[in-house]
């Protein structure tokens, strides 16, 4: 399984986003490393159709994806059960992975 | 006599039938709204009454007549930050047109203070609203900050701008465009 974190530098909530990433890894025993990629500017984002920062991709999948027309550095918040955030906590994760998995 | 009771059986089924069908039915109005508010280009944008920042409240739906820029950021939110002299400059130079900025303010995810002290530092002079339940950002369906909503003197969105930061050309070019257009 190939899992990546793209972010970029100037939204914080990204770190979270990875911590919960990390951890629901390990509560559905995956193996498998996180690659961080960073988006440095516009141009990268646009390269790599960036719904903003944190988003998580599983075999080059986004795991939450969007209907998008134009890409930009942005900050991605999620609705969770505990409204908007800026991250997809650990449930919401593990439920996608085990998706995945299973 | 079972062929009885179950005919009387199926004739309230069908009379409890109708009666739902006829409570349950949504009226012309009921639609338009329903269908009509979506936060998307070419929709209604959808209504909703925030309390400002330094107090009092504002509602989307008074403010029909008038070019809306509703503009979503968090203080934490680099882009946001960024772009907010550039909405501030526009705003200035367009309010006596007839253009209204609000700055909604995720404050569920982000701190009153914070959004004070960054208001205060970039002089911000138009409306900040806090959005302390999400209930606006649920219902705008943000899914990145900072977004950017374009809304015209009928109330119709009619540009959506995910990401950012938006520059002042880009800003001002919508701003005009709507401006343009009579009431």
């Amino acid at each position: 399984m190939k899992i990546e974190l793209l972010y970029f530098d100037g939204c914080p909530s990204w770190q979270t986003g990875l911590k919960n990433l990390k951890s629901s890894l390990q509560l559905e025993r995956i193996q498998a490393e996180v690659n961080l990629v960073n988006v440095q500017d516009e141009a990268d984002a646009i390269r790599l159709e960036f719904l903003g920062s944190p988003s998580i991709r599983v075999n080059g999948v986004e795991l939450w994806t969007e209907e998008r027309e134009t890409f930009a550095l942005s900050c991605r918040v999620y609705p969770t059960p505990e409204g908007i955030k800026g991250w997809p906590t650990v449930e919401m994760l593990r439920e996608k992975l085990h998706a995945l998995a299973g | 006599m079972r062929n009885s009771r179950f005919t009387v059986w199926m004739t309230w089924a069908l009379v409890l039938g109708m009666i739902w069908t006829v409570v349950s039915r949504v009226s012309p109005d009921q639609s338009q709204v329903q269908t009509g508010s979506v936060p998307k280009e070419g929709f209604t944008a959808p209504d909703f009454t925030l309390e400002l920042l330094d107090g009092g409240n504002i509602t989307l739906s008074d403010l029909q007549g008038k070019v809306v820029l509703v503009n979503f950021w968090t203080s934490w939110c680099p882009p946001c930050r960024k772009e907010m002299p550039a909405i501030e400059s526009v705003y200035r130079n367009y309010k006596d047109l007839g253009l209204v900025v609000i700055g909604v303010n995720l404050t569920a995810q982000d701190s009153k203070k914070e959004a004070a002290s960054f208001a205060q530092e970039v002089g911000v002079t138009f409306p900040i609203a806090l959005d302390v339940n999400n209930t606006v950002g649920n219902s705008y369906r943000v899914t990145a900050l900072p977004t950017s909503f374009f809304v015209d003197r009928k109330g119709v969105i009619r540009s959506v701008i995910v990401g950012g930061p938006m520059s002042e050309a880009l800003i001002q070019s919508k701003v005009e465009e709507l401006l343009r257009e009579d009431q």
